[in-house]
């Protein structure tokens, strides 16, 4: 195969990269792809594969199916207990902050964490809670579970969200579930996690 | 004359209305998009048993988060991902259920043994083919030609930038032709 045809042929899979076959492949100018038996071969192969592909089909269960899907659906949301997910309300949100603030000078009483530094970052947790920082509730968010956010939309390249936008998304990937579950994981947290969060915050509030 | 209502806002419409308490608009988000995402889940299981169990599973994850989705990508995207991220779910288990029982078979048997040469590209033969790509690669592929989804709507499903998106097709297509090489 020469270098102009290995150039055509990635061309070619760029092509049908960009659209799918047919429309974008005829609507070329005649060049070597049309004069080359080897590339227009592996062009006709290309299209003929992708017709193929979009001719297999998948077959329709049914009308009869189609009816009972949403019934189904409803049972089994029933049966499951499944319940909406809803944005956790603003107040509940500060509230667990201060719980994480209580939970942090309850380690700090209990001895776990006698640096003086690591007090003072505690007790500044606990003000930015009762004054409801979002700013500093998101890097404690953040300090707590690196990378939680936006990193679908920041992968895609798309624009990166405000910081309220990302303090509620945060919220929304940690604790996904219900409500029960936001005391759990405030329980839950590694004296790692502690000790990170008091960092963070020591940090950035001195 | 009226205009024709966008799909997309409609469906947004909808997610409003079901966060502001409305039951029925999930209903009716049901009814709109059950037959694309039974469709997708019967390309990516294969069969309908599977791909039954996958598009009411993945209502149930929608139904579930629907009251948090923000509203940023389209809702076909967002379901589409769900979806996607079920699938994933499930093939892992099913691998690691499997992985005892594939080390028993011999080459000859094994799922992903390519045809003989010449062989007519059926439609089974196709599915096998496909199914046996890298699963980036395979769902990029799904995206494209069966669901005719943009390339950018398949990087927004798939959480990654357009150029991998078309890389990923790219890649699927040429390891395709290999398999199926006449």
């Amino acid at each position: 195969m020469s270098r102009r045809c290995t150039e055509v042929q990635e061309e070619l899979a760029g092509q049908l990269a960009e659209e799918v076959a047919g429309s974008v492949l005829s609507a070329r100018p005649p060049g070597h792809l049309e004069e080359c038996p080897n590339c227009s071969r592996e062009a006709e192969r290309l299209r003929g594969l992708l017709t193929s592909l979009g001719a297999a089909q998948a077959p329709d269960p049914g009308e009869e199916y189609w009816l009972t899907f949403l019934p189904r659906l409803r049972n089994r949301l029933a049966a499951e207990g499944v319940t909406r997910g809803r944005r956790p309300p603003v107040s509940w949100v500060w509230s667990l902050a201060a719980s994480a603030a209580s939970f942090l000078l309850v380690g700090v009483a209990v001895g776990r964490w006698g640096a003086p530094a690591e007090v003072r970052a505690s007790f500044r947790l606990e003000q930015a809670a009762v004054r409801s920082d979002p700013e500093l509730l998101q890097r404690a968010l953040d300090t707590l579970f690196p990378g939680s956010h936006s990193g679908m939309e920041a992968a895609a390249g798309a624009e990166v969200p405000t910081l309220a936008a990302d303090l509620e998304r945060a919220l929304d990937e940690i604790f996904p579930e219900d409500e029960a579950d936001v005391f759990r994981r405030t329980r839950e947290l590694t004296p790692e996690q502690r000790h990170r969060l008091a960092q963070a915050l020591g940090a950035d509030w001195v | 004359m009226m205009p024709t209502p966008d799909p997309n806002q409609r469906d947004l419409d909808l997610v409003r209305r079901f966060q502001a308490g409305d039951e029925s608009a999930f209903d009716r988000l049901v009814e709109t998009h059950r037959r694309d995402l039974y469709r997708l889940a019967y390309r990516l299981a294969g069969n309908h048993a599977d791909a039954d169990d996958m598009a009411q599973e993945t209502f149930l994850r929608i139904y579930r988060s629907l009251g948090r989705f923000r509203r940023e990508s389209s809702f076909r995207t967002w379901a589409t991902r769900i979806l996607l991220n079920l699938a994933t779910d499930r093939r892992r288990e099913l691998a690691n259920q499997r992985q005892s029982s594939l080390e028993d078979l011999g080459p000859s048997e094994h799922p992903c043994t390519p045809g003989g040469q010449g062989t007519v590209l059926r439609d089974e033969a196709l599915r096998k083919a496909v199914g046996c790509l890298p699963r980036r690669q395979r769902e990029t592929l799904i995206l494209r030609v069966f669901e005719e989804m943009k390339f950018h709507e398949i990087a927004a499903v798939m959480g990654c930038t357009i150029g991998t998106a078309k890389a990923n097709f790219f890649h699927a297509l040429r390891r395709l032709r290999q398999r199926v090489r006449g």
